[in-house]
């Protein structure tokens, strides 16, 4: 009888069982696996023009999640870091940069194609273009979670590297030259047609501003 | 005037907090209890070095901690910050021969922003860390320095850093060593939320395509209320599941708990599963270190 009453109670709170956590939308949430096909997008850039991934195929595509206030994403741009990354790449035949913001509308980092404009301008943006994601698909289609959120893809559509720019998690400009240079790394391999060593990392920043 | 035996031990008190920080005076007159001296506000958070004592003692362990207060709505990270945000850190400068241990994280709270899990803390909270005090200390006082760095969050998120200093009476004798009354209550915040160990063989983990699940027994009371019961498994690795994926638990074979943990579909399934798990029963907290290997995952584990 002892023994009915203990699986009674185990059952009634077994069938009580809370889910914790409301489904969530899709945000960040699954992804994709790296060596996958990136998912095709469609997006239109700072200068009224549109770019899917497919127009790329044959390049090494590099995929760079911003938002201009976040101190992670500030921590590249002050000091030029990022703007020379994006120069050194963009130089190179068959790569291409594409700057990606997902902030929505009266969130943090959203800015209009004009307002984009001038933040290269003033900036010095070497990205072959920043695409505007402000209903946020694309971001939750790739996953991404913080700015920065670094994508290379190859010349087949495959995703080779996600997550983190760099090891070094911080806001500090002072950090970046002795971290080790995932996006650097994973760009150079996939360039010279080598297996990206460390593939996939956690990627650290501000979240995006769904 | 004679004064009552009370009074004079208030006095005493009174004098040894003057001592420590003219912060802990101030905490007898609320009107003037503006930032304490020894606080440094940058942006959203006020800082402070604390001392959970009135002293410390050469050749003793003595228990220092970083006072954060956030302005409303914002939190700053534990040490797994989630999906985004980072972690508080705090860089000591400590006279010759102290040695700071690490931070005791506190238990954190789970935050949702826009579908991404954060975990950290809001309001007043105190990162406590253990310091080694050498034992050929001399002198009547030390003071101890660090700095300490966050990143505080709200729907943005701003970094902040301050420079800090403590100074602590050196003692020689423990009767003089008391309860940091001012401070009192935060550490015994940070004690409420410091995770127990698991007892060996009490738990067990494992994979599958469908989930991570974490099972722990005997660590519920042979009495509760289950609608007062809410769980939450916090991982001290951000790569085992998906942070921000749903969990749920039910009660296990009576006083046990199985919670069930989305997997990360970006990351190899974990070897093992460490981190937290919070249960709260009501207004009662019960953090428990979890650090478990997960079956079906591991070569030779048994499927």
């Amino acid at each position: 009888m002892k023994k009915a009453t203990w699986f009674g109670l185990t059952g009634l709170v077994a069938a009580l069982a809370i889910v914790m956590t409301p489904m969530v939308s899709d945000a960040a949430k699954s992804g994709v696996a790296t060596g996958e096909a990136a998912p095709a997008f469609t997006l239109t850039d700072s200068n009224g023009v549109e770019h899917s991934l497919e127009d790329f195929a044959g390049k090494t595509v590099i995929l760079e999640w911003t938002n201009k206030d976040c101190p992670f994403v500030k921590k590249f741009y002050k000091e030029g870091h990022m703007q020379g990354w994006q120069e050194t790449y963009t130089a190179m035949d068959n790569v291409v940069w594409l700057s990606i913001c997902s902030s929505a509308p009266g969130k943090q980092g959203h800015l209009t194609a004009d307002q984009w404009n001038s933040e290269i301008d003033s900036q010095g943006i070497n990205a072959t273009a920043v695409l505007i994601d402000e209903d946020g698909a694309v971001g939750r289609t790739y996953a991404a979670k913080t700015t920065p959120h670094i994508y290379v893809i190859d010349g087949d559509g495959v995703l080779r590297y996600q997550g983190a720019i760099d090891s070094k998690k911080s806001t500090k400009a002072s950090d970046i030259d002795g971290a080790t240079n995932y996006l650097a790394a994973a760009a150079d391999a996939v360039i010279a047609g080598s297996e990206v060593v460390e593939h996939t990392t956690q990627p650290y920043g501000c979240s995006v501003k769904y | 005037m004679k004064p009552t035996v009370s009074h004079s031990i208030f006095g005493f008190s009174t004098l040894l907090a003057v001592l420590l920080v003219v912060s802990t005076a101030l905490a007898d007159f609320p009107m003037l209890q503006l930032t304490p001296p020894n606080a440094v506000r940058d942006g959203r958070v006020e800082a402070e070095l604390i001392a959970e004592h009135t002293g410390l003692m050469p050749g003793e362990t003595t228990r220092v901690g970083l006072r954060l207060k956030m302005d409303e709505g914002w939190h700053t990270y534990w040490k797994n910050p989630g999906d985004s945000g980072l972690a508080t850190s705090i860089d000591w400068d400590l006279p010759e021969g102290f040695e700071a241990g690490p931070i005791e994280w506190p238990a954190p709270h789970y935050f949702e922003v826009g579908g991404l899990a954060s975990f950290g803390y809001e309001g007043e909270i105190v990162l406590p860390v253990l310091i080694q005090v050498p034992e050929d200390l001399t002198g009547n006082e030390v003071t101890l320095r660090a700095t300490a760095d966050w990143l505080v969050c709200k729907e943005t998120c701003e970094a902040g850093s301050a420079a800090l200093s403590i100074t602590v009476p050196v003692t020689r004798n423990p009767s003089n060593l008391m309860r940091n009354t001012t401070h009192e209550a935060l550490f015994a915040w940070s004690k409420d939320r410091e995770p127990e160990r698991l007892a060996e063989g009490y738990g067990n983990s494992a994979w599958s395509d469908s989930g991570v699940t974490l099972t722990v027994r005997e660590v519920l009371p042979s009495q509760f209320d289950p609608a007062s019961l809410a769980v939450r498994f916090f991982p001290a690795d951000p790569q085992a599941i998906a942070m921000n994926g749903p969990q749920a638990f039910e009660v296990w074979e009576g006083r046990g708990l199985r919670v069930s943990l989305t997997n990360n579909a970006i990351f190899d399934p974990p070897e093992r599963l460490r981190g937290v798990l919070v249960i709260r029963r009501g207004e009662q907290l019960q953090p428990i270190d979890i650090d478990l290997p997960v079956r079906g995952v591991a070569a030779g584990g048994d499927d």
